[in-house]
């Protein structure tokens, strides 16, 4: 098509020079041919605009678009070779465990994951211990508390759905184990929600126990703002400003989703040097192989015939 | 030993024969991974100083603020 137009064109121009010193030569010239070529150049630019206009009209529009979409922040594991901050991550965990799970499980995480990535064994031990967890059942049949192990998973706000759901209004706060894969937006979504609540425009009515945040989908929330100035200690004596909290527990539900994270970067870099060594080997033996292909030379030799 | 020399001296230990070419591969392969894994490895950890989990150990310090 760009060459059938740039064809046109240049026919037009062509044709319209001689205008200069003969106007009567282009009228002539101005054959049929061309006042064709421009209709068929006109009718083409009208049917591919229509197109676009009428693709882009049919889009339907779906009420989870009109939310406000977070801001990129400079996380400082983004990157290809960047790996999480795992004292972040440590003071996340100290936020989730103060703050977020007095209504948030986390069941597919175990107090073992945290070895040697935001604590000792030994400080995991301690870590465990610290929460009862019923087992069970014993000899005469019943379920018992006692102190958490490593193999344990983190334990449960409710023990179902319904209990949570019931003691939240309705609404049941989902679990955060793999919660930064599960949202749009990754931590940048978490982290504008935990700081982003404000009081509810003129014209939008909150129902009991529903609170304004922009970014969550459809404005209100079953959730109160969790985060506030100093609302923790952490242990490492960083200030605790609300978005400092953010920041960490977005950090450890990052590392809780993507466990493998730091792992899955560094042998990427390993297969980057391994696979362009291989490829740079693969292309050299192509060349290898082909070059008597490529340089032998077919001549035909019209047979002979005795007459 | 001139380069040449070097060359042909490999070429006829090593890669002349398939027994020996494929017995270098596999005696290779150990030493190279162990160099390589712990190359980048410390690579890694050189760009990545101060975020793991070995820069936090005992002393957990506070770093960066938001």
């Amino acid at each position: 098509m760009a060459a059938f137009v740039g064809r046109a064109t240049k026919q037009a121009l062509l044709r319209t020079k001689p205008a200069l010193f003969n106007q009567q030569a282009t009228i002539v010239t101005f054959s049929s041919k061309t006042g064709k070529r421009l209709a068929w150049v006109l009718g083409s630019i009208a049917i591919g605009g229509g197109t676009v206009v009428a693709t882009a009209l049919a889009q339907p529009t779906f009420a989870s678009d009109l939310v406000l979409h977070p801001p990129k922040y400079p996380w400082n594991h983004n990157g290809l070779l960047s790996a999480l901050d795992h004292g972040s991550i440590r003071r996340g965990y100290q936020v989730y465990k103060q703050v977020c799970a007095a209504c948030h499980s986390m069941k597919f995480m175990c107090y073992r994951n945290l070895v040697n990535v935001i604590m000792s064994e030994e400080e995991a031990k301690a870590e465990a211990e610290e929460a009862l967890v019923e087992d069970g059942p014993n000899e005469a049949g019943e379920m018992f508390e006692r102190p958490g192990k490593l193999s344990d998973h983190f334990p449960n706000p409710y023990k179902n759905e319904e209990q949570a759901r019931a003691a939240n209004n309705g609404a049941y706060p989902p679990d955060l184990t793999y919660i930064v894969l599960a949202r749009h937006g990754g931590e940048d979504y978490i982290f504008s929600l935990l700081t982003g609540y404000a009081d509810a425009p003129a014209g939008i009515k909150l129902m009991e126990g529903q609170h304004y945040n922009p970014y969550f989908p459809g404005g209100s929330i079953g959730m109160a703002m969790a985060l506030y100035n100093e609302i923790i200690e952490y242990d490492d004596g960083t200030p605790a400003t609300q978005s400092q909290l953010a920041k960490d527990v977005v950090t450890f539900l990052k590392w809780a989703g993507e466990p493998e994270h730091d792992t899955r970067k560094l042998y990427g870099l390993r297969a980057v040097i391994i696979f362009s060594f291989l490829l740079a080997v693969s292309y050299y033996m192509k060349r290898h192989k082909w070059s008597v292909l490529k340089s032998r030379k077919l001549a035909f030799k019209p047979p002979t015939y005795k007459k | 030993m001139s380069l040449a020399n070097v060359s042909k001296t490999i070429y006829n230990a090593i890669f002349r024969r398939t027994s020996t070419f494929v017995l270098t591969c596999v005696v290779l392969a150990y030493p190279f991974e162990r160099a390589f894994n712990t190359l980048t490895e410390q690579y890694f950890r050189q760009i990545n100083k101060g975020k793991l989990y070995d820069d936090i150990k005992k002393k957990p310090e506070p770093e960066e603020e938001e």
